[in-house]
């Protein structure tokens, strides 16, 4: 980390804020805390911060809620956790702009991985490589050539917006509907099959074992990811 | 024959009047014929028929109009038979005493043979009542033989107010009763519960109404109460108030035995489910206890500097694995809260099963780290319409069984495939199995198999089992007839 990254962390528990950071300090990030909702939005509101930390189960305004209100002007990350039970809440964070998600109980390195790779795309996010390569993958975005080992791989028009779509948001969480509005349209919203299908397709033609996909990853009842990092 | 004899007798008794019209009838019309046949019977065997008569009347009649054929017929054997003929006055002295034998005689015979009928009735109708109530299942049932066999026995509108089991009246009438009844009414069948005493009509005690209440006496306390309201308004005669006192104790025993029942019925379920909060209760806090000591005891040890490095990560581990533990609890008692509380509704979306399955082997790796784990799915495999987060959380848990109760270097193999409509899914594994007394008992909540090592709350398989069934499912255990624990899941697949 050349510069140290400012990040703010909302969460209403004492012990979780001490742990995160701890954590978040000994990678070498600048944390701020802050305890409750309204607290934390004022604290956004009046400092700059390179990423939010935001527990969804805040006591005084549903963190749902904090979330579009920090959305509205702050276009940097924000990653939320929530309790495990919760799957449609996180989908909706998601969707209402959360750049990624941790359930409780989480692992640090897992912490670490998402916020790295959230803030990765963010600040690549305005020149974007065109050529990525992902272990023995290399993607061309230009030219739609995919190779495999060196061998060309064939997508057809639909894989290919799909992967390009993974490949912009690599190491980030993308929900079903996300994928249907961005690739399919807006008329495509709750028709996972498509997305279920593709990627299925996606993963026999560059995954090693389709069966046991190390790239494509499935995110129970939420959507993908792409695993670019390890 | 019975039925004749029966509906003649309930024919003619229904007006009084036509019982005595009978009863003078059929003594004149006798008389008429035996007046006839005087010369050749002698008037003293006249007298023998006559008897006869009234005797036979006495079947079929009350005693007042058996009475008045007594009476009358022995004024007319005196007027028509006796000689001097056509005077009361009697020639013999003899004749004097045969006349008075024969009143004497003819009221005896009546009378005893009205109320020997009436007491068959009355015998007749609590047997058949008896047997009702015996073969009464339930207290509805008991309820409804009761206003039955009296309001048509007794000729009575009846309202029936039952007890709780706490030995409260229950304020609204039992639905069988034949009236309705309003506030005033229900507070003196109150008075006449609470006080166990008759209160109403003909009863000194609140006569202001037109219905008799009667309280059902039980052991502890009153099981009830009878409201009768005579439709008539007659009084009831002593034989009748004794009857009817009969058929309360009978459907007070019955009423007894069947709040018994009930009682028992309720301390088997209170004892169950004290059973099942003891278990809950110990596993639980063992379950909790058992991972909070380690990490107690782990930390203790970490916060002690001299300690190695190597040591300090076992602790760590220690630690980790505990937190594990503790989370996995929570899963489960959550899992199955949700399951319990009724309201699991899951949510189906398209899904690929093999996501689903690899997502379970996922979460596992650690616990399946020492188990060789085959995962086997069918190329041609449709999207099936699942809750992905219940089905993997349900493979999950089968496939944790299987980590925790088999040895490592066990074979684990899932397979996954088609079957007509359904989705079959088999974990199979070569462990040692199940013991044939444990597979009946496998998905009941709280269920280890005995001898198994410690940890766990015999929470899991029920969980499976419960969210494959909310997707209309179901799970089978079974022993591999090559060995080894087997289940297999059917999930039928809609087009």
């Amino acid at each position: 980390m050349n510069t140290q990254n400012q990040i703010l962390v909302i969460d209403d528990e004492i012990q979780m804020r001490r742990l995160l950071r701890t954590t978040l300090e000994s990678a070498g990030y600048n944390v701020t805390l802050a305890e409750n909702a309204i607290d934390g939005i004022r604290n956004a509101e009046t400092h700059r911060y390179d990423a939010i930390v935001l527990d969804l189960g805040l006591p005084d305004i549903d963190g749902i809620e904090v979330l579009k209100k920090i959305r509205v002007w702050a276009q940097y990350p924000i990653i939320i956790l929530s309790a495990r039970t919760s799957e449609e809440d996180i989908v909706t964070g998601l969707d209402s702009g959360a750049n990624d998600y941790l359930t409780k109980p989480f692992r640090t390195s897992e912490l670490l991985a998402r916020l790295r790779s959230s803030l990765r795309v963010f600040q690549s996010a305005s020149s974007p490589n065109t050529i990525v390569t992902i272990k023995d993958i290399s993607i061309d975005l230009d030219t739609h050539m995919i190779k495999k080992n060196g061998e060309q791989i064939k997508l057809t028009p639909t894989e290919f917006a799909l992967l390009t779509l993974f490949v912009r948001n690599a190491g980030k969480v993308l929900t079903h509907n996300y994928i249907l509005q961005q690739v399919w349209g807006p008329k495509f919203e709750g028709e996972s099959q498509y997305t279920r299908v593709y990627v299925g397709q996606l993963r026999k033609k560059l995954e090693d074992d389709p069966n046991n996909p190390k790239y494509f990853i499935t995110e129970s009842g939420i959507g993908y990811r792409l695993i670019v990092e390890e | 024959m019975p039925a004749l004899k029966e509906s003649l007798g309930n024919s003619i008794s229904r007006s009084a009047s036509g019982q005595y019209y009978l009863a003078v009838g059929t003594v004149l019309c006798i008389s008429s014929i035996l007046y006839v046949f005087e010369q050749h019977l002698g008037y003293q065997t006249v007298s023998l028929f006559l008897l006869l008569v009234v005797a036979s009347l006495s079947l079929i009649v009350r005693v007042a109009p058996v009475m008045v054929a007594a009476t009358v017929s022995a004024l007319i054997w005196n007027f028509f038979f006796i000689p001097p003929h056509f005077t009361f006055a009697i020639g013999l002295p003899q004749d004097v005493l045969l006349f008075f034998s024969y009143f004497i005689i003819a009221a005896i015979t009546g009378i005893l043979t009205t109320r020997i009928r009436a007491r068959e009735r009355h015998a007749t109708a609590l047997y058949t009542f008896t047997k009702q109530l015996v073969a009464a299942k339930n207290l509805d049932d008991v309820a409804e033989a009761a206003v039955r066999n009296i309001s048509l026995f007794f000729n009575t509108d009846i309202v029936l107010y039952l007890s709780t089991l706490e030995g409260d009246i229950v304020t609204t009438p039992h639905p069988s009763s034949t009236m309705n009844t309003n506030e005033k009414e229900q507070s003196i069948a109150s008075w006449a519960y609470w006080n166990e005493k008759k209160a109403g009509k003909y009863v000194d005690m609140l006569p202001f109404t037109e219905t008799t209440y009667y309280p059902i006496s039980g052991p502890r306390y009153p099981l009830g109460v009878i409201g009768v309201k005579i439709k008539n308004d007659k009084q009831f005669s002593v034989n009748q108030e004794i009857l009817l006192h009969n058929f309360i104790a009978q459907i007070a025993s019955t009423l007894e035995r069947e709040q018994l029942n009930e009682l028992t019925k309720r301390t088997i379920v209170y004892a169950e489910s004290e059973k099942l909060y003891k278990t809950l209760f110990n596993s639980i806090s063992h379950e909790l206890r058992t991972p909070i000591a380690a990490i107690v005891s782990a930390s203790e040890g970490l916060n002690e500097q001299t300690q190695s490095t190597a040591r300090r990560k076992e602790f760590i581990d220690e630690i980790h694995t505990a937190a594990e533990r503790l989370n996995r609890l929570v899963e489960n008692l959550l899992d199955m809260t949700r399951l319990e509380s009724g309201q699991l509704a899951p949510k189906l979306d398209w899904c690929d099963v093999r996501d689903v399955v690899n997502a379970s082997a996922k979460k596992l790796e650690k616990e399946l780290s020492d188990h060789i784990v085959n995962i086997e799915i069918a190329e041609n495999l449709p999207l099936a319409k699942l809750d992905f987060g219940l089905m993997e959380q349900a493979i999950t848990n089968l496939l944790h069984n299987a980590s925790q109760y088999t040895p490592a270097g066990t074979k684990i193999a899932i397979k996954v495939l088609q079957r007509e409509h359904e989705l079959f899914i088999t974990i199979h594994d070569t462990g040692p199995g199940f013991p044939a007394e444990a597979l009946k008992k496998l998905f009941e909540k709280f269920y280890r198999v005995p001898g198994t090592k410690a940890g766990g709350t015999g929470l899991g398989l029920s969980i499976a089992k419960g969210f494959i069934e909310a997707h209309k499912g179901s799970i089978a255990a079974s022993n591999h007839s090559n060995g080894g624990a087997m289940f297999e899941i059917k999930i039928p697949l809609n087009e």
